[in-house]
Order: structure tokens, then C-alpha cells, then sequence
């Protein structure tokens, strides 16, 4: 923002207002407002509880697909409703490829944590995070299609 | 575009065949000419180190070491089965080929005349996020060439 404006020079306001010109970001805010209205309306415990559940459902399934090593906190342990986890004999990326082709979205990669994974001996893992948006059924079908990774790979 | 085309027959094969792999253990073959090049994937952390010796204007052989996703790996696997035997202005032509397909987004087709078995890899040119995947070692030969020839 400026004070003075000439043909010859202008002057601006101190910092941060200096680099503020425009107009606010009026849609944003009202928006946030929104989101924020929301989240409370729907209830912040109700959300927790609820990744949680998801969390716990997911961690438990891929306990049990064979081949499959959960990263962190094991089932009944408390975690937030993400899994990361590495499918042996397939990398990480072909897992996201595989399930995405099945319409289900996952991040690949060293997720920003690569002395982590090189201290586990991996290059790269599959990461799924639930939300209050997913289903139990989302999670089933999560379960189901990493389930058929291996056979698809032939590891 | 299904799954099967991305990941066809070919690619599956020589992901887990993955001809020329084993850098440490081979020795570059004797009065050849060699270059090294590693390349990283900064995204997943694959990465490949790939050596390159050239003879009498012939690529002789070529080893490599990687870590990486199955399609990096075939790719690997199939341009050492294409290049061995290749004059180096051969391999260029190749590489050059393959790439251009590659970054088309699809739009390029490959010529199986010109890349053998590499054409497999034209599906991948629809996933920008592979792209890297399948060039990694390509580009680590062609530094490898330009040093050794």
C-alpha cells in the first residue's frame, strides 16, 4: 500500500502493510468461516473419533494382508487415520499406480522422511489417510485392492 | 488407459529379469572405454548408477545398479538388451527417440523398428508422474556415453 504517489516517486506504508495492495482476500475468509463453521457444527470429537475408528480399521486389515508391514503404531495402539506401510516385493510407486487405477487415491514416496525410511530399510512407502469424508466401505475397498498387489506384481 | 497397457507383459518380465543389473559385481570388459553416471529421482529417492564401456565405436557393455519402481527397473533391463551392440551413434538416435515419445504426453507413438522392446514403454508417456520412472536410466547412459566415447 502506498501514502503518496507523484510522477516523480512513490512513497509506501511500512512493512508487512507495504505489500498488501489490493483488495483483501474477502472470499477466502468468508469461506475459512465457513469451513470453520462446519467442522464445529459437525463436532470436533465426533471427527476425531471417527479417523480414529477408520485409522484402527485400516491399520488391523493390513495387519493381516500377507506381505504387508505397517509403519508405526501397531492395531488398538493410538494413531490418526493414516497408515503408512510398505507391500514387500512391490515398490511403492506401483502400489499407488495399482490402487489408483481401483479410483483410490494414496501418496507415495519417503513422504518428506527420508532418514526414516532409510532407517527402515526402505526407499519408499504407500501412505492412505481417512477423513470425516471416508467411509467404512472406503476402507473395505482399500483393504481389498491392496490385497491384490502382490498377485498383480508377482512378488 | 487400464492398468494392463501402462504395465504390459514386457515390462512386468523384465522388472523382475533385470538384464545388466549388478554393476559392483562386473567388470567393465577389458581395452574398452567407460563412463559412470548415477541419477537420482528426487521425488520417490529411485536411483540408478549405470556404467557404460564403448569399443571400437561399439557399445560393448553395459552394468548397472538401481533401486527403484518396477517400470524404472524394466526400463533399465531393456535398454541394456537394445544398446549392447549398438554403434554409439546408434544408441544416441535411440535415446533420442525415446525421449521424445516419452515427454509426448502420449501424443508420439514409438517405432518398434527403431526401439525394440523399449516401445512397451510408450503407455507411459501418459503419466507425467512415471515419466522420470522410465528416462532415469536412459539418461544415465547418455551421460555415461558421452563420457566414455
Amino acid at each position: 500500500m502506498i501514502t503518496t504517489v507523484t510522477m516523480e516517486r512513490a512513497e509506501y506504508l511500512p512493512a508487512p502493510q507495504r505489500f498488501e495492495a489490493g483488495t483483501q482476500r474477502i472470499s477466502q475468509a468468508v469461506a475459512l468461516a465457513a469451513a470453520a463453521n462446519y467442522l464445529t457444527e459437525t463436532g470436533l470429537d465426533r471427527i476425531h473419533r471417527w479417523e480414529a475408528d477408520l485409522g484402527q480399521r485400516m491399520v488391523a486389515g493390513l495387519e493381516s494382508i500377507p506381505g504387508v508391514r505397517v509403519l508405526g503404531p501397531a492395531a488398538g495402539k493410538e494413531r490418526i487415520g493414516l497408515a503408512a506401510f510398505d507391500v514387500e516385493g512391490v515398490h511403492a510407486h506401483d502400489v499407488g499406480q495399482f490402487l489408483d487405477s481401483r479410483g483410490i487415491a494414496v501418496r507415495v514416496g519417503h513422504h518428506c522422511a527420508q532418514p526414516l525410511h532409510r532407517r527402515l530399510g526402505l526407499t519408499a512407502t504407500t501412505r492412505a489417510s481417512a477423513y470425516l469424508y471416508n467411509t467404512t466401505d472406503d476402507v473395505d475397498r482399500f483393504l481389498e485392492a491392496v490385497a491384490g498387489v502382490r498377485a498383480y506384481f508377482r512378488a | 488407459m487400464s492398468l494392463d497397457q501402462l504395465y504390459q507383459q514386457i515390462i512386468l518380465d523384465h522388472s523382475k529379469a533385470r538384464h545388466g543389473s549388478g554393476l559392483a559385481a562386473t567388470e567393465a570388459p577389458e581395452g574398452t572405454s567407460t563412463g559412470q553416471s548415477h541419477q537420482l529421482n528426487p521425488v520417490c529417492g529411485d536411483e540408478v548408477t549405470l556404467r557404460l564401456a564403448v569399443q571400437e565405436g561399439k557399445v560393448a557393455q553395459i552394468a548397472w545398479d538401481g533401486a527403484g519402481c518396477s517400470i524404472s527397473m524394466a526400463s533399465a533391463s531393456v535398454l541394456t538388451d537394445l544398446a549392447e551392440g549398438m554403434t554409439v551413434a546408434e544408441l544416441h538416435e535411440v535415446i533420442d527417440s525415446f525421449r521424445e515419445v516419452l515427454r509426448s504426453r502420449g501424443k508420439v507413438h514409438a517405432d518398434p523398428g527403431l526401439l525394440g522392446d523399449a516401445a512397451a514403454f510408450e503407455g507411459v508417456a501418459r503419466y507425467a508422474a512415471r515419466v522420470k520412472c522410465a528416462m532415469i536410466s536412459w539418461v544415465a547412459a547418455e551421460d555415461a556415453l558421452n563420457q566414455a566415447a
